[in-house]
């Protein structure tokens, strides 16, 4: 570990930063606060089923655990911004997560990351390695409550073997946070990843996928709701490489935005040509509830192969009025009417979460955001 | 129940009513034949209560209530229902939860026990059989994917549980097919009772045939032209309305 935190800080030092989309909306430089000499102790985590082996990243790589040395730091493109080599470099902890061939999780395992201490201006430097063997099959759902104000600079890295089938969940509510996630994934031949970002709002969030589809048959699926309000600002930039043949990837991303808040929506897939028949469909779809709110939305194809099934759209705009009135024609009152208009425009996304007890406690959450939404007015 | 004195109205600006005048009692029903662009719409959504249709002078009273100052849902609530010429598709959400809280608001606002959700489901299949909808309809979202035909009936079954006073048929038999029709209009019949009453808004005899009319009126140029009996909504058929120019 340390000399990888060596090689990180060498290039750190010699880095020359490059213009990248992935900034494109998001100024770097709103992210000087972070102060890496004051790193915290990292978060007690939970892990609600031993299935998935939990160990200290440290102990994992001194005794080269599952080959784990041969894959991590790997996943993540570290050149892709410098705050990837900043958290390797300064790695003094993280955790690694493995799931055993041909393990299947009958019931989701939940990862509990919350913070419920009130230590202003906290900073933590956080590093997730998640490695699914062969033919393993989980639901995990990644709880993070913050509820004071803390800084974080989070780097995740999944690693799914031949047939894995990974849902993941990350449940996120950090009203007064300050992160960057740059969350890396490699895909091999038949397996498939699933994400569900659920950001229930954030001072400011700044999240990049780079995503892998590295061999035949592999799948990526995104879904993802950001709730907005005050002056949150959330940033998604998911980078999807088709790198081979038969591969699929899905992004469905929706926003609702009220008060001074902003969001931004910037996906690229990138069809190699070598990626013949494989598909890429990208949907953003955003509902803006104030005069201040605002949203940039990018959806993005990069196609070099001709014989791909591809796909984008975004739409922008407000609560469809012709819905509204037939709702109130029908007797329901104009909040619980655009309580039904806004529900039902998550629920799509929602939806996809196939375990009813995941799906319902999303729903109270999203549920709860719009009551407060329709409250406040 | 519903009159209509001197009145003139329209649409952002446009007055398209000139000196409506119209009066609906309980136990009657009325039809407005019509051009198109003759106003028909733009009634029913003044008396419906829709956005951006407004009154320029006149009087809109529904049991001498003054309707332009009530919101949509107050008019349900006290009820008024229209059945609408294109029902708008709502993705993700379910008809017979929509159902259920738009028949307990209107309930409750009445002072009426609320449905529980078991007792509702019972009620709600028992009226989709009668519109002849199969019980796919409890799971799938209102009119999302409905054929034409299939969203007049959902309109009718909405009417049938939320048992409104004055129903607005704006253009109910428009897109159906014979068999359709036939099923709509005993829908509509058997619901039709001394208590309540009827405003069609239609093109074609057609489904008059099936129901009985007290009154039909003719609509030109944003005022009512002549008002008959079924006679004169056969005559129309026969020879255009030029004849009332």
């Amino acid at each position: 570990m340390k000399s990888l935190s060596k090689n990180a800080l060498d290039k750190l030092n010699s880095y020359t930063p490059i213009y990248d989309e992935q900034w494109k909306y998001t100024k770097i430089n709103q992210f000087d606060k972070f102060d890496f000499n004051k790193i915290k102790a990292p978060t007690d985590l939970k892990v609600s089923d031993p299935l998935l082996n939990h160990l200290k990243l440290e102990n994992a790589l001194k005794n080269n655990t599952n080959n784990c040395r041969n894959i991590f730091n790997k996943v993540i493109p570290n050149n892709k911004n410098k705050f990837i080599l900043y958290n390797t470099a300064h790695l003094k902890s993280g955790d690694y997560f493995y799931l055993g061939s041909s393990c299947i999780a009958n019931k989701p395992i939940y990862i509990k990351n919350i913070i419920n201490k009130n230590d202003s201006n906290s900073f933590y430097n956080k590093r997730f390695f998640f490695h699914f063997d062969k033919n393993s099959s989980a639901t995990i759902v990644l709880d993070e409550l913050h509820n004071f104000k803390t800084l974080s600079n989070i780097v995740y890295e999944f690693y799914l073997e031949e047939n894995s089938n990974i849902e993941l969940i990350i449940n996120s509510n950090k009203p007064q946070t300050t992160q960057i996630l740059n969350l890396g994934a490699k895909i091999n031949s038949n397996a498939c990843l699933k994400i569900f970002p659920i950001d229930i709002s954030g001072e400011l969030i700044k999240n990049n996928y780079f995503i892998n589809l590295e061999k035949s048959n592999s799948e990526f699926h995104y879904n993802s709701l950001n709730l907005l309000n005050n002056n949150n600002y959330v940033d998604n930039y998911i980078e999807v490489n088709h790198n081979t043949k038969n591969t699929l990837s899905q992004i469905n991303q929706k926003n609702i935005l009220q008060d001074k808040s902003k969001g931004v929506f910037y996906s690229k897939s990138i069809i190699k040509e070598n990626s013949s028949n494989s598909q890429a469909h990208q949907h953003n779809n955003n509902l803006i509830l104030s005069q201040n709110s605002m949203v940039h939305s990018n959806p993005q194809l990069m196609i070099y192969n001709d014989d791909v099934e591809c796909s984008h759209g975004s739409t922008t705009g407000k609560i469809d009025d012709d819905a509204l009135f037939y709702l109130r024609s029908r007797g329901i009152n104009l909040d619980n009417a655009k309580q039904i208009l806004l529900n039902a425009f998550l629920n799509d996304i929602i939806d996809n979460i196939k375990n009813e007890e995941i799906n319902l406690n999303i729903k109270e959450k999203t549920n709860s955001w719009i009551n407060n939404y329709a409250n406040k007015k | 129940m519903l009159k209509i004195k001197n009145l003139h109205a329209g649409i952002n600006e446009k007055i398209i009513l000139k000196d409506i005048n119209l009066e609906i009692n309980k136990g009657e029903f009325h039809v407005i034949m019509g051009r198109n662009g003759t106003g028909k719409s733009t009634l029913s959504n003044l008396i419906t209560g829709k956005d951006d249709y407004y009154k320029e002078k006149g009087e809109l009273l529904y049991n001498d209530e003054n309707l332009i100052d009530m919101l949509p849902e107050e008019r349900a609530n006290k009820g008024i229902f229209m059945s609408f010429q294109y029902p708008i598709a709502i993705p993700g959400v379910n008809s017979m939860h929509f159902l259920r809280t738009a028949v307990n608001s209107i309930r409750k606002s009445k002072g009426d026990s609320e449905y529980e959700p078991a007792e509702f489901i019972k009620v709600f299949k028992e009226k989709l059989s009668v519109v002849g909808l199969d019980e796919s309809f409890t799971k799938r979202a209102v009119n999302d994917g409905f054929s034409g035909g299939e969203k007049k009936r959902f309109e009718i079954l909405q009417m049938l549980l939320i048992e409104p006073k004055l129903i607005i048929l704006d253009e109910t038999d428009s897109g159906l097919d014979i068999d359709a029709l036939k099923i709509v209009s005993k829908g509509i019949r058997d619901f039709r009772n001394s208590d309540n009453a009827f405003l069609l808004i239609t093109h074609y005899n057609r489904i008059l045939e099936y129901l009985e009319p007290d009154f039909v009126h003719v609509l030109l140029n944003g005022k009512i032209v002549q008002t008959g009996d079924k006679s004169l909504a056969v005559k129309l058929e026969e020879e255009g309305y030029s004849w009332l120019e």
